[in-house]
């Protein structure tokens, strides 16, 4: 496929978040992980056909899936340089660290700020009890107003949302 | 501007160490605005800590007159007529409101990595003539504003100055060649004199054989692969994948290292390199094999300057999308077939000239190729009507001998049984009109000797045969393949083994093997038949495909007394798993 439009996606969030599986779910992976200890990043590639303005377009994203355990230092600074778009992915199992989505949203911001920002709440396959789901739902409203910006609920495990995710993520920077 | 001068000429006088540290900032925003505004020692102090408190121009500040003064250790009025200067000169706004100030940069036309590249280039280029000035051993007058040169133009500089220094080099090493007299010399001589290129130049080409493998040409914002070009055409991963990882390397390097700007600048990997040569919104990295000569790197430089100047605008604004980057990978594809194929870059030899020298030479191969098969025949034939008549004239318990010829040459070997024998060979050989010369090589020996010596060769050739044997037998009995439990499905590792096997048995096509399963005694022989059996069939199986002859693989009966009572697998009873034992056919 040849490409219309390439674009730098950067994912951001805390360790262990599920970051790499979300991205891994969805895309096309040649390199070893190894990479992501070694310099703190890994780039993986996802060609999609997004319709836009009456037309299909090409997009080719080259996703930065940034390691966690980097606090928002040099490094992080230097790979956030050009992202059009960022993935702030949210533990759902553990709620309490959620504030850590105004760090990340900061940071990109500082450096990208007509950027295009989604928020992923991770592990949603997880079984919670009917309140809980109502509390998370009463706060992803939240995030979603506060910030104007596309917030999903999704599951690197079963899938849930991950295309959707992306394909939001491409046709949102088209049409900024 | 002349009144902010004369402005300056009241002033109480300035602490001169702080306006030195100021202009002794190595900061190309502050000496553009410097040179372009020719501001004054006051007006580019202020300006320097202005510069300081917006973060390069950045960030809006909101501030008084008084901390900048206390700042730059100048009174406040001074400040006040400073920032009424720089805004007459375009270079702030500023809007008071009650105590305070607001002050923010307007738009530069040119961008800050511009500025910073000339200025580096400047430097680069005063560092260049300083070298030059030396080589030549002449005061050198350096042209006064080096630096509002702005690129590409500067590049362009720097690539005459180098070009000039290569030629330098070229003509230095020319004159030392001129005394030598060696045949590779002239053939060098000749390659110059008929190629019009530098004697010199052609040496280093020859010397240091190289060629480009990859060329990925990376947007320097957002680590995008703009353009790829590759010498086989193909990728084996992907190359927007590997440009990135690339971006991702040199972002890396430039963060972890402190390096500011300037990230890898070459990336040394086995007997390849990656060399980056880089302009104002893209580098080219170059994956390289061998080591490039000279003008190698200001051929790159040159690459980079014609895709810059062609793709400027796109590049300057460029927000993702593909489509007014039409035609960038061509400069590249054309760079990696220029300097692959050196003969294509001195000109080339017209495609008719080629086709005519291709031609003349088929002709030439096939011309030798016939005279080659007539002389063949004519000589074998030749050689058949000497041993006729050698066989028709001399008894055959005589002699044993064999008759090649090559031309007029006819050379005999084999055994006579005496001088006589011999010398009446060698005359009968002489018969032939087509033979001048006879080698006779033929040893003389009487039949009995024959014998015995050929009862010697057979008994060797028996003994050997049982070395062979044991070499084959220990080290198949190394060999010991194992399964996991249950299973009779061969695995790579037991495949691995099996192919181990087929080579230690390849070269002795006469040696035969019995297949045979061991297990643990204690688990029965019943129990485990059909899976001993399974496994046995498997490897028998593997090895037949991989080119055993069947009739040569025996599959031992998985049995107690056979397994106990053979002496050949005493030692090995206590091992699990099948092994192969070496054997000749019974």
């Amino acid at each position: 496929m040849t490409s219309d439009n390439k674009y730098k996606i950067i994912m951001l969030g805390d360790f262990a978040v599920g970051k790499t599986s979300l991205v891994k779910r969805y895309v096309l992976d040649q390199f070893d992980d190894l990479y992501l200890t070694t310099i703190g990043v890994k780039v993986m590639k996802k060609e999609i056909v997004v319709p836009h303005g009456g037309v299909s377009k090409n997009v080719t994203m080259l996703l930065w899936d940034v390691g966690g355990i980097f606090d928002a230092g040099v490094v992080m600074t230097q790979y956030l340089q050009g992202a059009r778009g960022a993935v702030v992915v949210v533990d759902l199992t553990r709620i309490t660290r959620i504030s850590s989505i105004e760090g990340h949203i900061r940071e990109y911001r500082a450096i990208n700020p007509d950027g295009f920002l989604v928020i992923a709440f991770n592990k949603c396959d997880v079984a919670m009890s009917e309140d809980f789901k109502g509390s998370i739902d009463n706060i992803i409203a939240s995030y979603a107003s506060r910030y104007s910006v596309t917030v999903l609920k999704t599951s690197a495990k079963t899938g849930e949302n991950v295309e959707t995710l992306f394909t939001r993520m491409a046709s949102g920077i088209l049409g900024s | 501007m002349g009144k902010a001068n004369d402005r300056t000429s009241n002033a109480p006088k300035l602490e001169v160490s702080l306006v030195r540290r100021v202009a002794l900032i190595d900061n190309p925003i502050l000496r553009h605005f410097i040179k372009k505004h020719k501001l004054n020692d006051h007006d580019s102090l202020i300006l320097g800590v202005l510069l300081d408190l917006t973060d390069q121009m950045k960030t809006p500040i909101k501030t008084t007159y008084r901390a900048i003064g206390e700042t730059a250790n100048l009174p406040t009025i001074e400040v006040y007529h400073g920032v009424q200067s720089l805004h007459r000169n375009r270079i702030i706004e500023y809007k008071p409101t009650g105590n305070y100030v607001h002050i923010s940069f307007r738009q530069l036309d040119e961008s800050i990595e511009e500025l910073s590249l000339a200025h580096r280039n400047a430097e680069k280029i005063r560092r260049i003539e300083e070298d030059l000035a030396r080589m030549h051993g002449q005061k050198y007058v350096p042209s006064d504003d080096l630096f509002d040169l702005i690129y590409p133009f500067v590049g362009k500089l720097i690539m005459a100055k180098i070009a000039e220094a290569f030629r330098s080099m070229v003509n230095y090493i020319n004159d030392r060649l001129d005394s030598s007299f060696s045949y590779r010399m002239w053939v060098y001589r000749f390659k110059s004199f008929r190629t019009k290129v530098p004697l010199a130049e052609i040496i280093l080409r020859e010397s240091l054989p190289f060629y480009i493998e990859e060329i990925f040409l990376i947007e320097k914002k957002t680590s995008l692969l703009l353009g790829h070009a590759s010498r086989t055409g193909g990728a084996a991963i992907d190359k927007d994948l590997v440009g990135g990882m690339l971006a991702a390397i040199n972002d890396f390097v430039k963060t972890s290292f402190r390096r500011g700007d300037s990230g890898l600048s070459e990336l040394h990997f086995q007997d390849s390199k990656i060399t980056i040569a880089e302009s104002v919104y893209f580098y080219a990295a170059l994956v390289i094999k061998g080591s490039p000569d000279m003008q190698f790197s200001q051929d790159a430089d040159s690459l980079v300057s014609r895709i810059h100047a062609v793709y400027r605008r796109p590049l300057k604004n460029f927000n993702g999308s593909m489509d007014r980057l039409a035609g960038i990978e061509r400069p590249l594809v054309e760079f990696i077939e220029r300097t692959n194929t050196p003969a294509a870059a001195e000109g080339g030899r017209p495609l008719l000239k080629v086709k005519i020298a291709g031609a003349l030479l088929l002709a030439a191969l096939v011309a030798g190729a016939s005279w080659w098969g007539y002389t063949r025949v004519r000589d074998s034939r030749r050689a058949n009507a000497i041993s006729r008549r050698i066989q028709a004239s001399i008894p055959a318990y005589s002699q044993d001998v064999k008759i090649s010829v090559s031309g007029d040459t006819a050379k005999v070997t084999g055994t006579v049984n005496s001088q006589a024998t011999a010398e009446k060979i060698n005359d009968l050989v002489r018969q032939d009109p087509g033979i001048a010369t006879v080698r006779n090589r033929a040893v003389m020996a009487d039949y009995r000797s024959v014998l015995f010596m050929s009862g010697k060769l057979d008994g060797l050739e028996s003994r050997l045969g049982m070395f062979e044997l044991v070499a084959v037998k220990q080290e198949l009995e190394k060999i010991v393949i194992q399964f996991p439990a249950g299973s009779t499905a061969l695995g790579e590792a037991q495949m691995l083994q099996i192919r181990r096997a087929f080579e230690i048995l390849r070269p002795y096509p006469a040696i035969h093997v019995d297949i045979v399963a061991f297990n643990d005694p204690a688990g029965g022989y019943e129990v485990n038949r059909n899976l001993a059996e399974g496994r046995m069939a498997g490897v028998s199986g593997y090895l037949r495909k991989l080119g055993v002859e069947e009739n040569r693989l025996h599959v031992t009966a998985f049995a107690e007394d056979i397994l106990t009572s053979d002496p050949r697998f005493a030692e090995f009873r206590d091992r699990r798993g099948i092994m192969l034992f070496a054997k000749y056919e019974e």
